[in-house]
């Protein structure tokens, strides 16, 4: 009955027992995620694990208990029947909230055989003075079987805004990756980007779409005298920099810069002007590579090619992926660090998760553990090794 | 508009008045000739073949054009002109005992098979029938659309009522003028309005009753008077297939939620026509099971849908409800029914959806125990014109309130106004 009755009073964002967000994206445990859903459900959201269909069902963790939630498929490429990411949305049925929070996500890790790489990035985010969701990792259990470990992370929604920006009111859009695409200006017509490009996660009925295709137009077609002030216009050049510095540094190659095009970015514009930022999304197939080249793909993206023949900027984007290897740190830093902390906490439930996968799709468990074990020791090597390596590729690229 | 209806509609715009004939004199006529005994073909209200008294076809056509605007807007594109029913039947007797229909509905590819039954006529007592026609329950439902007082059948009729299916019945009727009337019947399925969005039927195995009666049908007054009563029962397999909820603009209020067990309908009506006004009244309960439905596969509430509606109409010009007012052939020709008839309608509505109890916390998920209650409540003001037995024309303007404005069509807004017109010529 206690749960009940908690489970109740979080519907108003508020529980007797005290809990709160930052509880529970807290880093420091290995957290239980309970789904309680009916069987007939989760066997459809599993037969149509590619749909968006979503599913009534009961959230539990620790004390509480969240009755009328949706869950959903989620993903791209790592879409999975056997071991399905879900996004849960507290407010999908009612007008409430779990501990202020209306969705979160819980990444399935398919696709990163040692199940931090997407932890790993957003504290290199957050450290670096970017925005990043609060991750942290989660047991899940779906009607009591184990399905493993999942990533459970925050969604990046209005409340997300706030907490960041002190704001929500601007336009929030989630990039769609289209093959090849790199920035390219494709006319004058909103609708050339928006949705299909650029889809509004705010202000859906009123996207401006016009602002997305100026800002494009200014990146391909100003000049290069105009261009430095222009695009400053639309975007926080800077900030947008130190993205890119931070996802060279953790050699993400299903990024901005990624070889097919421009991929897992959502864009903000703030409210009351023309101004946006580049945001975190989907780091799970970073730290691809210690010698990964820096910049990869630069000279083919529209946007990265100019920005860097403007000499300022180039010499700021150097500096701040110095600025990434130095807060990465080598043997001891902060990434080899997080790696042990965070290998403590899942290894035990990382090697009981049968439902995760080898680099060859499905595989028996003896073999995804010594994949696992295999990745986690690839991600210490590349906490110790990869800020050396920058540094290195950075001198010899000036 | 394609270019059949609209060649259609004109062609009868033009003819319509010129085929003016008093219709008293034109049944004189008819009572002075003798019976024709041979073959024929005979034209009053629709075209009619017949051969002697053994063969009767008569052909049957109904157009439907509406005109329908919504604030506030749920549908792209703002008004819109909509050929709602383009229709053709025929129907008639063979041998005395035997009746048939065959209707399809032009501009319907969902169901368009409307009624296609045969009826073996004992005596009026005793009668069956077989084929695809309604289920007999709810007066509003069972009434053609060529003759509803109002463009929309009431919400209870529309959303809860089954409509068609196929299977057989037992019908007739007993005591001086039908007074009393039975109804009972076997359906394969649950009717056309117990599809699922993808037209699947949704119920299986419907068995029907339905009782009128006329319990002062020898008061001149009260004669009209009909009380009734109807159940049905159907198998509901399990799934996302309930019953859902709909408003007059054709958008859903309230969505399926998970069943399992069995539907229940049960029905009460009534209806008086004195003079040139009409009262009619109805009430529908449905109870569908939801057994295994709940998160842990336990058994949940029922999910109950209930409504009712009261509407009363005043034929202004004065005409007598009872004998029906698409009458006469002519309009602005002479006779009495020169003008036709003009009728005022007003109708009060509402329909509910909820769970059989309200313990725990109410919830819109498909599977919650006790679900938050939504219903419909609408107030419909129409004005139908009858121009003569074939053309008619009617305005309705209904307000609708949803309670729930999380679940309405523009989610935050609870109140919807429709506005409907509707130029109908029925051969």
């Amino acid at each position: 009955m206690g749960r009940r009755i908690c489970g109740l009073a979080v519907v108003f964002a508020a529980c007797a027992f005290g809990q709160t967000a930052e509880d529970f994206f807290s880093d420091k445990v290995l957290h239980d995620i309970r789904i309680t859903i009916h069987p007939k459900d989760w066997n459809a959201l599993v037969e149509n694990y590619l749909d968006n269909t979503y599913y009534p069902a009961t959230l539990e963790w620790r004390d509480l208990v969240i009755e009328n939630v949706g869950i959903r498929s989620k993903g791209r490429t790592s879409r999975r029947a056997t071991k399905p990411g879900l996004r849960v949305d507290f407010n999908r049925y009612e007008e409430q909230e779990f501990l202020g929070l209306k969705a979160v996500l819980l990444d399935n890790n398919v696709s990163d055989f040692g199940m931090m790489r997407e932890r790993l990035a957003s504290i290199l985010w957050r450290e670096m003075g970017l925005p990043a969701p609060r991750e942290t990792h989660a047991r899940l259990f779906v009607n009591g079987k184990y399905m493993g470990v999942y990533t459970l992370l925050e969604d990046t929604d209005k409340r997300y805004l706030r907490q960041w920006f002190k704001e929500d009111s601007g336009w929030l859009y989630e990039f769609v990756h289209r093959d090849s695409y790199r920035f390219e200006y494709l006319g004058s017509d909103p609708e050339a980007y928006v949705p299909v490009l650029f889809k509004p996660e705010t202000n859906e009925s009123h996207p401006e779409g016009e602002v997305i295709a100026e800002m494009l137009r200014v990146i391909n077609q100003s000049s290069d005298q105009d261009f430095p002030k222009a695009i400053e216009e639309y975007l926080d050049v800077k900030a947008f920099l130190t993205h890119m510095a931070a996802e060279s540094y953790v050699a993400e190659w299903d990024g901005i810069l990624s070889d097919a095009g421009v991929n897992n970015l959502y864009f903000y514009r703030f409210s009351g002007g023309k101004r946006g930022m580049v945001l975190f999304k989907d780091k799970d197939l970073s730290f691809n590579g210690i010698e990964y080249e820096v910049l990869k793909n630069a000279g083919n993206n529209v946007l990265m090619r100019r920005l860097m023949a403007v000499p300022d900027w180039k010499a700021f984007l150097y500096d701040e992926i110095r600025r990434a290897a130095a807060l990465a740190g080598a043997t001891d830093g902060l990434l080899d660090q997080q790696v042990q902390v965070i290998y403590g906490q899942i290894r035990e439930a990382a090697l009981a998760d049968e439902l995760k996968e080898c680099s060859n799709g499905v595989c028996p468990v003896y073999e995804s553990n010594a994949e696992f074990e295999r990745h986690v020791e690839f991600l210490r090597d590349f906490a110790r090794k990869r800020a050396d390596e920058v540094v290195r590729q950075l001198g010899l690229m000036q | 508009m394609t270019p059949l209806p609209r060649i259609l509609l004109g062609v009868f715009m033009a003819v319509a008045p010129l085929l003016a004939q008093d219709t008293e004199q034109e049944k004189e006529q008819a009572e002075k000739e003798p019976a024709n005994k041979g073959v024929r073909s005979v034209w009053k209200k629709h075209p009619s073949f017949r051969a002697g008294d053994w063969l009767r076809v008569d052909f049957r056509a109904r157009f439907q054009l509406d005109w329908i605007t919504r604030d506030p807007e749920t549908k792209p594109g703002g008004g819109l002109f909509d050929f709602t029913r383009k229709r053709l039947a025929i129907e008639g007797t063979f041998l005395r005992w035997f009746e048939y229909e065959v209707s399809r509905e032009l501009s319907e590819t969902d169901f368009p098979w409307k009624d296609v039954y045969g009826n073996f006529k004992l005596n009026r007592s005793v009668q069956v029938r077989g084929g695809r026609f309604r289920i007999p329950f709810s007066q509003d439902q069972l009434t053609g659309p060529t003759n509803l007082d109002f463009i929309d059948r009431s919400r209870i009729a529309d959303r809860l009522a089954p409509n068609r299916d196929t299977g057989a019945m037992a019908h007739g009727s007993f005591f001086e003028g039908g007074a009393l009337k039975y109804q009972a019947g076997y359906f394969f399925n649950d009717g056309d309005n117990a599809a699922d969005r993808n037209n699947n039927r949704t119920g299986e195995n419907t068995a029907a009753l339905r009782l009128t009666g006329r319990p002062l049908s020898k008061s001149g007054l009260f004669g009209s008077l009909t009380l009734g009563g109807a159940f049905n029962r159907a198998g509901v397999p399990e799934g996302l297939v309930s019953l859902r909820g709909r408003t007059t603009g054709k958008e859903t209020f309230f969505s399926e939620v998970f069943v399992n067990g069995t539907r229940m309908r049960t029905g009460a009506e009534f209806s008086w026509t004195p003079g040139p006004f009409a009262l009619k009244a109805e009430f529908i309960s449905v109870r569908e099971q939801r057994l295994g439905q709940g998160l842990r596969q336990e058994d949940l509430p029922d999910l109950l849908e209930r409504g009712w509606y009261v509407y009363g109409t005043w034929a202004i010009t004065g005409q007598n409800k009872a004998r029906g007012l698409a009458r006469g052939r002519g309009w602005l020709l002479g006779g009495k029914n020169r003008f036709g008839a003009l009728e005022l309608a007003v109708r009060a509505e509402s329909i509910r959806f909820a769970s059989d109890t309200n313990a725990g916390r109410p919830s819109r998920t498909q599977r919650a125990a006790n679900i938050l209650q939504t219903s419909d409540r609408a107030w419909t003001f129409g004005v139908n014109w009858y121009a003569n037995q074939w053309v008619k024309a009617q305005a309705n303007f209904t307000r609708e309130y949803l309670e729930d404005a999380f679940r309405a069509p523009i989610q935050g807004v609870n109140l919807y106004w429709v506005y409907k017109y509707r130029l109908q010529l029925s051969l």
